[in-house]
């Protein structure tokens, strides 16, 4: 099948290395503590963080540092055929882990000891890069509720099909069986924080694609840091500063 | 036109905000070990705070920080004084919920308690717990320090700290008649508490 | 929440008792609403409410199915109502599926009536493509995302306004299909038929506080209650279903008037949702 049309057309009519539109959205969620939805394309991830407050098990309280806590679930209505168990399912699982992880590294979490941070994704919808989109929600929701962070999280997730790196893939490029390359990049620090592929690549085009990802992420780090801003400038004037 | 060096910017986590032999890292930034760097760790606007004069000279360093929008909830600091609720009281110690610090009240209730040696300044070791506080006070303490994993540790042994607001055994809000006792309005029975000094 | 004290109690309950509640709203005043359809492409109908701070979506899907063999003309409906745990962090493992039950069932009960599916607010026999053999199975999925009190309402409301959104496609039936075959059916990606929505009952929670009864309570307010009744009604006026909730128990004649205040407080509500509606579809429509 063919994924890049000879004029350099994908499926869905982007170049190869142009991203899907990205749309954010800070405070959904006014009970949390910091809350965003994250929209690349047709995929919609909303994010919630509750924290950091008192460790609910105090067999799991750690002295020096925060608890960090993360689980991922996706709504039955997200993919085309509906779901039947929305969480606990391997995927999900090995998903929550990988986002606890990132973000674990970008905290500082020895601010904060004995204390725990629950940090709960949701898809809406999935259409191809739900890992990339919930890293990035969640990024926003911490930053929205003043944890203070390392740096700004982003991820973008790559892909090599028909000899051409390709950006940001959909359901449908995804499940055509090519390699996809997930990064997750700490852009001011210049750091790679997450890297995960799978499928087989030569190490030269590897390095292509991995750089091609990171581009991604700098441009969602760019479009986050707007939205931030923005939303700061908004509050203060609303403040009446 | 701009006294302590408030500026407009708005910075974003991971942004640089100096050198770290230029400036200090306040709160809402942190220095990075590997390359001596000042960067934010919040979102919010920049402010320059120049040092306070009584500083050691060769650490004149101004401390950048960053304030959020939002307000986080308090939390007890050692030093500062609390409004608890008693929930049980034992023969050598009490545990109080800690509802306010200060005039802020938490977002979630921590745990503290009150050991038998902390009632009062006077006579520690002949503290009777159930002549000083009943479940259910209201009492006004001072935070001694971060305790152990299960609670804050809290003193009363001060004038102006003890009970504050107890409820007597017929359900009315009793009236201090001295810093041991306190009188139902409806019964006219006395109990013993360790109360506050409140007012002049 | 630390939990509320009892200067806030009185407060509450002294501002139902005088017809002036926390937020301003008189006793019988629901929050803006806010409706958004066509939330998720994917799905043959979507929705999302906003009821102040609670925040509901919902989505129908259609799929072809057999009907049962007990009710051969009608179609199959099954509602189910996820907490995320975006709304509450105790929501996250298995700590929302309580709650999600219960919302469930009690939706069930009020939109889809009994079990011999008599007396259902939605019409199960428009479903039916060939009577016995191919039927529309609806499978109406609601996700809770931030919770402030009165999820029943909203999730009522969110469900009518997905369900007005809901496109059903045609379907060709291969004619010449005989005896037992199941027969070839051919469904078509351009037509689609609207679901008629006008009976659709919306539900109306009363809780009660004191002596006074409020509608669309505030999580605070909710803490406060002895007891409430969640009553669905229709377009027409008619009782569709009513779930009674808490421990206090209730005089048979204050249910009889709490019913009366529902049917009177449902006019202006189903008349808000379906204007809201109405305006939804056609930003939709725009965009």
């Amino acid at each position: 099948m063919e994924y890049v049309s000879p004029e350099g057309l994908r499926l869905d009519g982007r170049r190869p290395m142009e991203m899907r539109q990205i749309r954010a959205e800070i405070g959904a969620v006014a009970k949390a503590d910091g809350s965003a939805v994250f929209e690349m394309g047709n995929t919609k991830v909303i994010a919630a963080v509750y924290g950091p407050r008192e460790v609910q098990n105090r067999s799991q309280q750690m002295n020096d540092k925060a608890l960090v806590r993360c689980e991922y679930s996706m709504a039955n209505f997200s993919t085309g055929d509906r779901m039947r168990k929305p969480k606990g399912d391997r995927r999900s699982t090995e998903i929550s882990l990988v986002i606890r992880q990132t973000m674990e590294a970008c905290i500082l979490t020895h601010l904060m000891p004995r204390s725990q941070i629950d940090i709960f994704v949701q898809v809406l919808q999935a259409d191809g890069g739900t890992r990339s989109a919930c890293i990035n929600a969640a990024t926003l929701a911490l930053a929205d509720a003043g944890i203070p962070l390392r740096d700004l999280v982003t991820s973008c997730s790559s892909g090599y099909l028909n000899s051409t790196p390709l950006l940001d893939l959909n359901y449908v490029e995804d499940s055509a069986g090519g390699p996809d390359v997930t990064v997750g990049f700490l852009p001011k620090l210049d750091k790679v924080t997450l890297l995960q592929m799978d499928s087989k690549l030569p190490i030269d085009i590897f390095e292509n694609v991995m750089q091609l990802a990171i581009e991604g992420c700098k441009a969602v780090a760019n479009y986050i840091r707007e939205i931030l801003l923005e939303n700061t400038k908004q509050l203060e004037y609303r403040r009446g500063l | 036109m701009e006294e302590a060096g408030r500026e407009k910017e708005v910075v974003t986590p991971g942004e640089v905000l100096g050198k770290a032999s230029d400036v200090r890292a306040g709160r809402g930034a942190y220095v990075a070990p590997h390359n001596n760097l000042v960067y934010a760790s919040l979102t919010g606007f920049r402010r320059i705070v120049s040092p306070p004069p009584d500083s050691p000279d060769q650490d004149q360093r101004p401390t950048v920080e960053v304030t959020h929008h939002k307000a986080h909830g308090v939390i007890p600091e050692p030093g500062s004084v609390v409004l608890a609720r008693v929930t049980k009281v034992m023969a050598k110690m009490a545990s109080a919920d800690i509802m306010c610090v200060g005039p802020k009240s938490v977002r979630e209730k921590f745990t503290g308690i009150i050991r038998q040696q902390d009632v009062r300044a006077t006579e520690i070791d002949k503290v009777d717990m159930h002549l000083s506080f009943r479940a259910g006070d209201i009492v006004r303490a001072l935070v001694l320090s971060l305790g152990d994993a299960r609670a804050y540790y809290l003193s009363t042994a001060q004038n102006e700290l003890g009970v504050v607001s107890a409820e007597s055994t017929s359900g009315a809000t009793m009236v201090p008649i001295s810093w041991t006792e306190m009188q139902c309005p409806l019964t006219a029975q006395i109990e013993h508490r360790k109360v506050a000094k409140v007012g002049g | 929440m630390v939990g509320l004290s009892l200067g806030e109690k009185h407060f509450i309950q002294g501002g139902i008792a005088q017809d002036l509640r926390s937020d301003g709203r008189k006793r019988l005043t629901y929050r803006p609403i806010c409706v958004e359809t066509g939330f998720i492409p994917q799905a043959n109908g979507s929705a999302r409410v906003r009821m102040g701070a609670t925040n509901v979506i919902s989505s129908v899907k259609a799929e072809l199915g057999k009907p049962s063999s007990l009710q051969p003309d009608k179609g199959k409906v099954t509602i189910y109502v996820d907490c995320s745990p975006t709304a509450e962090p105790m929501f996250e493992g298995r700590g929302g599926d309580e709650l999600s039950m219960e919302l469930s069932v009690a939706l069930q009960r009020c939109l889809l009536g009994g079990k011999s599916g008599a007396g259902a607010g939605i019409d199960l026999s428009s479903l039916i493509v060939v009577e016995g053999k191919i039927c529309w199975d609806l499978y109406i999925d609601c996700l809770v995302i931030s919770s402030d009190g009165n999820l029943l309402d909203a999730l009522g409301a969110a469900i009518k306004a997905a369900l007005s959104n809901t496109g059903i496609p045609r379907v060709n039936v291969a004619v010449g299909a005989s005896g037992d075959q199941q027969p070839e059916v051919d469904i078509s990606d351009e037509e689609f038929l609207q679901f008629d929505t006008s009976n659709i009952p919306v539900i109306v929670t009363l809780t009660k506080a004191g002596r006074h009864y409020i509608v669309d309570a505030t999580s605070e307010e909710e803490s406060q209650m002895n007891s409430a009744v969640s009553i669905s009604v229709n377009r027409k006026g008619h009782i569709c279903g009513l779930t009674k909730r808490g421990g206090a128990g209730l005089d048979p004649s204050i249910i009889l008037d709490m019913i009366s205040v529902a049917k009177h407080v449902s006019d202006q509500l189903i008349n808000k949702l379906d204007s809201e509606i109405a305006a939804a579809e056609a930003d939709e429509d725009e965009s």
